[in-house]
């Protein structure tokens, strides 16, 4: 989308993402980090912010974040700190929340997929607050602790000029990162990925500080596509109404998705004042250069790079290469099934194994959880599979059924359940001939209409032949046969 | 005069008593003495466990200021916020004890959530001080420090802010250890100023203090504060000929009280005469030391206590009362915090909040941190040079209760002496060294280098030795039945 000129202003999105990392213990605690318990079962007198109780900071959720920092070219800061941010609000047990406010824990970094990039402004470690209830009469609260002090990690971007489409995509990428490293479901809809999307206009495409004109906070927006739909009509919004001459105030708004237009929440009041305080209770958190390279040395190969890898050294389609990295699992899976396949000529072990991971392995696979149970049928036993279609031991179809036995039955090798199902072999030449005559005699019809020239009339015949066959015969072949047996007829 | 209330714990051991036996007549004697003396809020019925612990304290019962937890204790910290709380977990320094043999007979008095220096700014009204009726028992480990002195503690711990184990220590003549900032975990101690607050001892004797903070040192992964360092009780046979004291007059000499100064001076004659060297050790940067511990001390504690706002505590008061217009949830936190908080924890309150503000910040908290790094720098500085510093606890003996209640400025400035260790996270030692006019005790304060608690401990018996404090015949554990 080009800017829309706006007094020589651009349009732009910056965004403030809060993800769930995905500890066993909550920031703070030793509390379970988890969601579905019970209401304040999760808790203990730290996370209550009993008196006299006193914070101590988890060692996994400063790594996880760092992993989240080194993935995206961040600077890590060699020392970073919590500050109190005070405000009293019910969630909030000892209303003030523990943050990294003056010192993050990491700055800067860029993330870029599908060609669309934002800068990082800056990554911090802090505390979730407490879950807001009804309460047991009308005009009450209830609280439930369990969330209280969870750990979230906070991503600020940098302004971008982002159309909603490329909002959505980067999302998505950043979801698809966050999964891959292992440090949060990443998902906008349970709100274990939570972004707010600051809308307003840049003066110069380059410059991304600082803010000019008015801008809108854009909150409880859902999924990637509600959020690229909620910036593109607050970007409409705003142009129209600078273009009227009205000067637009900062708001805040959500997204209404039945209406599909953005709504006040409320104005945006004057700048609250948190009165920061140094948290005096935590030292600061030091990350020494040989913890940073242990960090980045066990950080997995990137999306973005196995992708890339995956096309040169597979000879994969690069649509091929993002849908099997779309989630790690999945790439790995596909990389050892290749790797079992490597004593086939060129790349053909990789490709077979790619279209049938894409086709028969995928929407078979929930790959929902961050760290999915395994594939039914184990690289090893689809690779065995693989081999007999390759070495044309097997036709794809009746491949196809013992894909579906060896999934209700995986110990088995394909070998066996093949001939369990009686398609053990593809079949010969004089059984296959004996079809294809079985096949026109039965269809005498279809004959006629090949010869009056519908190609349809063949595929007809090759189904017949399938059917007749019990999945034996190779399609291809029949089809080879039987246009020699028309084409004979023919002549004749 | 009963053993109980006049033996040390290292006297009572080895004079073969049963700690068990004095610690009995100590609970006893607190019921009866309490409502005089108002030195407990709570006295545990159970203090005495099914089966006394074995350990270096085994028998020896305490007192533990309530702000100390315990738990299914009622750690309100004299605060009507908390008058209907129970914590239902303890402090690490409780189980410390408890795990050593140490009994606890209950909770001590003290100002309102440690904010205060005479123990007048409590719900249960005034600690009286077992010396003299109707004076200050100091503040704002006062309930720990009387209870101590008049025999119905064998120690007592308490917490020390800005002077609050050591002042109670100088107006009832005992000794008060505050430890090095982090060397004794602060897991369960309610804050008041966390980059302050220090568990600090109460005792009869140094050696006593020595034993009891044997038991408290120590690192602690509950609180990410603590230092990891132990502490052994030094060998007695240690000689101090040839350590050198360092006496900050610029900051002492304008300000005590002629009392003070001339017993300070006889202090500081025994200490030459026990082979020490005494030399000037000028503290410049501790004049304005008391503004830039309120400021700072304020400012932690308005973040704090902003958790007493009626939704787990101090919710008796209906939501509403008190209160103009916000959120019902803002009505209840007014509401609250106007009833549940004394007008000492108000102003600090207030205090905090607006030197913390936009606008304000800068010209009050941040100039008040860049002077507690000044004056740390300074007086580590100066450690290095001398073995430690001497000076008085305060620059007078007790006041009479109530005679401070309208002037805050000048019950701020009674920690004045306090304050400087403090704010540097030094370790310090009172012990007392004579009496004034009035015959009520006075005292010395020993600051030594970070983790330096060993060397105060050997200073500090060589002084009392010296000194014999404890054998006066005014003393309250002479004196009482
Ligand atoms: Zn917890």
């Amino acid at each position: 989308m080009a800017p829309v000129a706006l007094s020589g202003l651009h349009p732009s999105v910056g965004l403030e993402i809060h993800v769930r990392l995905l500890t066993p213990t909550k920031l703070f605690c030793r509390c379970a980090n988890r969601v579905g318990a019970e209401s304040n079962t999760l808790v203990c007198p730290v996370c209550m912010g009993l008196p006299g109780s006193l914070p101590v900071l988890s060692a996994a959720a400063v790594a996880c974040a760092a992993r989240v920092a080194l993935a995206a070219g961040a600077r890590v800061n060699r020392i970073s700190a919590f500050d109190r941010k005070h405000y009293f609000y019910p969630d909030l047990p000892r209303n003030y929340q523990i943050t990294q406010y003056a010192h993050p824990l990491a700055t800067g970094g860029e993330l870029e997929w599908g060609g669309v990039g934002f800068t990082l402004e800056r990554m911090h470690l802090e505390e979730d607050a407490a879950r807001l209830l009804a309460g047991p009469r009308a005009g009450t609260v209830a609280v439930d602790l369990n969330r209280a002090g969870t750990p979230l990690l906070e991503i600020v971007t940098e302004p971008a000029c982002a159309p909603g489409a490329g909002v959505r995509t980067w999302l998505q990428g950043l979801r698809r990162l966050l999964r891959w490293l292992e440090v949060s479901d990443g998902n906008l809809e349970d709100g274990s990925l939570r972004c707010d999307a600051n809308v307003g206009f840049m003066a110069d495409r380059n410059r991304t500080h600082p803010w000019r004109g008015p801008w809108t906070e854009l909150k409880n927006l859902n999924s990637p596509g509600m959020i690229g739909r909620a910036v593109d009509h607050e970007v409409e919004r705003l142009t129209a109404l600078a273009q009227e001459g009205s000067t637009p105030v900062h708001e805040t708004r959500s997204w209404d998705e039945k209406a599909g237009r953005t709504r006040l929440l409320r104005y945006k009041e004057k700048t609250r004042d948190y009165r920061y305080l140094p948290e005096p209770d935590l030292p600061p958190v030091v990350l020494a250069p040989s913890q940073l390279e242990e960090l980045a040395a066990a950080l997995p190969e990137l999306p973005a790079a196995r992708e890339e890898r995956f096309q040169g050294q597979y000879g994969i389609s690069a649509e091929a290469a993002h849908t099997l990295c779309r989630d790690r699992v999945l790439a790995d899976y596909f990389e050892d099934v290749a790797g079992r396949l490597a004593g086939l000529p060129n790349t053909e072990g990789a490709t077979l194994a790619a279209n049938w991971i894409l086709t028969e392995v995928a929407g078979r696979w929930n790959l929902r959880p961050v760290r999915p149970e395994p594939f039914a049928v184990p690289p090893q036993k689809l690779a065995d599979l693989l081999q007999l279609l390759a070495a044309g031991k097997l036709a794809r179809p009746a491949a196809k059924q013992v894909f579906a036995a060896m999934l209700a039955d995986p110990g088995t090798p394909p070998t066996v359940l093949a001939q369990r199902l009686g398609l053990d072999g593809v079949a010969g030449k004089a059984e296959l001939e004996t079809w294809c005559h079985q096949a026109l005699a039965a269809a005498p019809g279809a004959a006629a209409s090949w010869r009056q020239g519908k190609a349809a009339a063949l595929d007809h015949l090759v189904g017949r032949v399938m059917a007749l066959s019990g999945g034996r015969a190779d399609p291809a072949r029949a089809r080879e046969v039987l246009q020699g047996l028309l084409q004979a007829e023919d002549s004749n | 005069m009963s053993w109980w209330r006049r033996m040390t714990m290292t006297q009572a051991r080895g004079a073969g008593r049963e700690p068990v036996a004095g610690t009995g007549a100590m609970a006893a004697a607190a019921v009866r003495e309490g409502r005089t003396l108002n030195a407990f809020t709570w006295l545990d019925p159970a203090w005495m466990p099914p089966s006394v612990g074995q350990g270096p304290l085994a028998g020896f019962g305490c007192a533990v200021k309530a702000n100390i937890c315990g738990a299914g204790w009622p750690n309100d910290c004299a605060s009507a916020v908390l008058s209907h709380y129970r914590s239902p977990y303890g402090s690490t320094a409780v189980a410390r004890l408890q795990a050593a043999g140490g009994l606890c007979l209950g909770l001590a008095n003290m100002d309102e959530f440690g904010m205060g220096s005479s123990c007048e700014y409590s719900t249960y009204g005034p600690v009286q001080n077992p010396w003299r009726e109707g004076f200050t028992a100091g503040g704002s480990s006062g309930g720990s420090a009387a209870a101590v002195a008049a025999g119905l503690a064998w120690f007592a711990l308490g917490s020390d802010t800005g002077g609050s184990v050591r002042l109670p220590a100088h107006c009832c003549g005992i000794v008060g250890l505050k430890p090095t900032y982090g060397r004794v975990s602060r897991y369960g101690l309610i804050a008041f100023a966390s980059s302050l607050d220090v568990i600090g001892i109460l005792a009869r004797s140094v050696d006593d203090a020595a034993l009891v903070l044997s038991v408290l040192a120590g690192p602690d992964p509950r609180d990410a504060t603590s230092l990891d360092a132990a502490f052994a009780v030094p060998d007695p046979g240690l000689p101090v000929r040839g350590l050198t004291l360092g006496v900050p007059r610029d900051l002492t000499d304008g300000l005590a009280e002629p009392a003070v100064r001339e017993d300070f001076e006889r202090t500081l004659a025994v200490a030459r005469d026990l082979g020490l060297k005494v030399v000037d050790a000028p503290l410049p940067a501790a004049a304005d030391a008391v503004q830039t511990y309120l400021v700072l001390a304020a400012a932690e504690a308005a973040s704090n206590l902003a958790r007493y706002d009626g939704s787990l505590y101090g919710g008796t008061t209906e939501p509403g009362a008190g209160s103009v217009g916000g959120t019902a949830f803002e009505q209840q936190v007014t509401a609250t915090r106007t009833a549940g908080l004394g007008p000492e924890v108000k102003r600090r309150i207030l205090l905090g909040t607006h030197v913390l503000a936009a606008g304000y910040r800068q010209r009050f908290y941040d100039r008040a941190q860049a002077h507690r790094k000044v004056l740390t720098a300074r007086m580590q500085e100066v450690l290095g040079v001398v073995d430690a510093l001497i000076l008085p606890t305060a620059a007078e003996g007790a006041f009479r209760l109530g005679s401070r209640l309208d002037d805050p400025v000048a019950m701020y400035r009674t920690d004045q002496f306090t304050v400087p260790a403090s704010l540097a996270g030094l370790p310090a030692l009172t012990l007392p060294t004579g009496l004034d006019a009035r015959g009520l005790p006075l005292s010395v304060q020993l600051v030594g280098p970070r983790l330096g608690e060993d060397l105060l401990i050997r200073l500090g018996r060589a002084l009392e030795e010296a000194l014999d404090f404890r054998s006066r015949k005014e003393a309250p554990w002479h004196r009482l039945p």
